[in-house]
């Protein structure tokens, strides 16, 4: 009985102690201390999954330029917005996809190239064996975070539809995109941060109202002056004017975040490109801006009302279907890489790339337009053939003599079965 | 009786709010036997950490555990290490939400550990925690015998369990399959 005692004692002591340092609210969400400022929204994701995790080629207009897995991180992260992305849809597992009515949105940022460190806000895959574990979070917070999916040991799955067997990427990309936001496990069963995933984790991609509690613990209820964005039209190319709607835009301070072009695995990849001091009309219910020749690319938009650091600053995110490659109006959802971006005349560099739909025709094509941007009817074919069956290609080329000292803007055009898919524009500078 | 009842509440209750974070899957004790060769009730004997490189921006901190006890699969005395991801080493630290609260894991403590095997984890781990936090269990001394403290709906261990009781059921478990 004395050990009992000794041990009951101590137990209560710890367990009052933890009661009283205990918020109100930890019967449900807990919490791992900490929050993301504005400053670490941004959520990219190295993609190395293949097959059935990486097969979804379905675009919807709500997700633009992003599929496979990249597009199921995406989701995950755009479930916990302050309110729907765009209109809500593109998950037929659920009613509407942005439910976290907080002063908190993720920012998509598109891929990266690299794992990053533990504080680069990059998801990735690691290697070898799980020791049962789907996939972790790396704490703490406050400075950013770094999220892996063991990915040979599980049988994931991109969807977008409900999974019916494996392992759901959305669902395990939401749950650990909680903790990238600062909460804990919950008790409450049902909610996307129990600790455990249920089936196949596709119930996880809706987040639940004890999941909302807990953002909203962390970050504040949703402010009644967020900024909030309607429709965005208008010319989505270098050069073009976009037109937002919406509400509570800033009179004359708005900032537009758009998602960089920069493919990096280090901080500096995630950063947003801003569109800085745009003045709104119509009682802050309009605004319009040009979009820069070059820096940017296509995804998600998002709109801060003004400077500060305030959460409540941030709008939900949009789907933003812009093109920095040109008119052409294609999805940029290949992934081209160039092993020398700043080559010699004279010199072999090699074309990478992959995101392609496999065993389809394809061509490299290039400009030496040193001011527009590029299209194809202005270049000319570097490099033909067949992707692979991974959807992958890889062609070495010799730089022409006669580009010294000019830019050459690069792209990939494949032939899918679903109509012509296009990659990123790759700059190349020729010394 | 109640008294008992309720310090053991309290204690689960404690390892529910400092548990670790992790993305697990739902395991019942039957699919936990199934994935794992072993399951030790004993002593943390040693807790160390070790650092491995698994590629170029890819360092990796796995803390180590020996626990001294008895394998709850074959009634052996064993003493046997058990490694989960996170920990600090030599003052760089990695915490991840996989790993069990720092609780759970003290020297001394009495505990039940689920073990499975593991590649890729450097030279000195081939055993894992199975499901870090999912795998490893507080046992306390009570009147009527060793308790589990189980972690809730879920875990393997659901709810408080004595030992023996515990033992005979992965038996029970072993011999249908």
């Amino acid at each position: 009985m004395k050990n009992v005692l000794r041990f009951g004692l101590g137990s209560a002591l710890l367990a009052g102690s933890t009661f009283l340092a205990m918020p109100e609210e930890a019967v449900g969400y807990t919490t791992i201390g900490g929050n993301l400022s504005l400053g670490q929204r941004d959520v990219r994701h190295y993609n190395t999954f293949s097959g059935a995790a990486n097969n979804n080629t379905v675009i919807h207009a709500n997700w633009p330029q992003y599929t496979g897995a990249d597009l199921s991180m995406w989701k995950g992260a755009a479930e916990w917005g302050s309110r729907a992305h765009g209109d809500g849809t593109g998950d037929t597992t659920q009613g509407v996809v942005g439910s976290g009515e907080a002063d908190f949105s993720f920012f998509w940022n598109g891929e990266a190239n690299g794992v990053g460190g533990g504080n680069d806000n990059i998801i990735s895959a690691i290697a070898g064996s799980s020791g049962g574990v789907l996939a972790y979070c790396e704490t703490p917070i406050q400075d950013g975070w770094r999220i892996r999916f063991y990915r040979d040991a599980w049988s994931w799955q991109d969807g977008p539809g409900s999974v019916g067997s494996g392992i759901d990427i959305q669902g395990v990309a939401c749950h650990e995109l909680g903790h990238a936001l600062g909460l804990g496990h919950t008790t409450v069963s049902g909610s996307t941060m129990t600790a455990y995933i249920s089936g196949t984790g596709s119930g996880q991609r809706s987040i639940q109202n004890d999941d909302i509690n807990g953002v909203k613990g962390v970050y504040g209820n949703r402010s009644s002056t967020m900024p909030s964005i309607s429709s965005i039209s208008g010319s989505l190319v270098p050069g073009g004017t976009v037109t937002i709607t919406g509400t509570d835009f800033s009179s004359s301070t708005n900032r537009i975040w758009l998602q960089s072009d920069v493919v990096n695995g280090n901080g500096s990849g995630g950063d947003h490109v801003v569109i800085a001091d745009v003045p709104s009309t119509g009682g802050g219910t309009s605004l319009s801006f040009t979009l820069p020749a070059s820096g940017w690319q296509g995804g998600a938009l998002h709109i801060k009302s003004t400077t500060g650091s305030s959460h409540g600053l941030l709008s939900e995110s949009h789907p933003f279907d812009g093109d920095p490659g040109g008119s052409g109006g294609l999805n940029d959802t290949i992934n081209l890489t160039v092993s020398d971006s700043t080559p010699n005349a004279g010199q072999s560099i090699t074309f990478d790339f992959d995101g392609a739909s496999p065993l389809m025709p394809y061509t490299i094509v290039w400009s030496f337009t040193d001011e527009s941007p590029f299209f194809a009817t202005y270049g000319g074919v570097v490099a033909s053939g067949t992707t692979t069956s991974l959807g992958t290609g890889s062609k070495s080329r010799v730089v022409p003599g006669g580009a010294a000292g000019r830019t050459a803007y690069m792209e990939v055009q494949v032939n899918g079965p679903g109509g012509m898919e296009d990659s990123n524009t790759l700059t190349v500078n020729v010394n | 009786m109640k008294t008992l009842r309720w310090l053991l509440a309290a204690a689960f209750a404690v390892l529910l709010v400092q548990g670790g974070s992790a993305c697990i899957e739902e395991l019942t004790l039957s699919q936990m036997v199934a994935k794992t060769d072993s399951a030790v009730h004993g002593t943390i004997t040693d807790v160390r950490t070790v650092k491995y490189v698994a590629a170029e921006d890819d360092q990796r901190i796995y803390t180590i555990l020996t626990v001294e006890g008895e394998d709850l699969y074959t009634g052996q005395q064993v003493s046997v290490d058990a490694a989960f991801l996170g920990g600090t080493y030599q003052g760089e630290s990695m915490t991840v939400t996989s790993m069990p609260a720092p609780s759970e894991y003290r020297l001394g403590n009495e505990v039940v550990v689920f073990r499975g095997q593991v590649e890729g984890w450097g030279p000195e781990i081939d055993h894992a925690v199975y499901a870090a936090m999912g795998g490893i269990f507080r046992t306390v001394d009570t009147k009527k015998g060793t308790v589990a403290l189980g972690k809730g709906e879920g875990f393997a261990i659901d709810a408080n369990v004595r030992v023996s009781n515990l033992k005979s059921e992965i038996s029970h478990l072993q011999e249908v399959r």
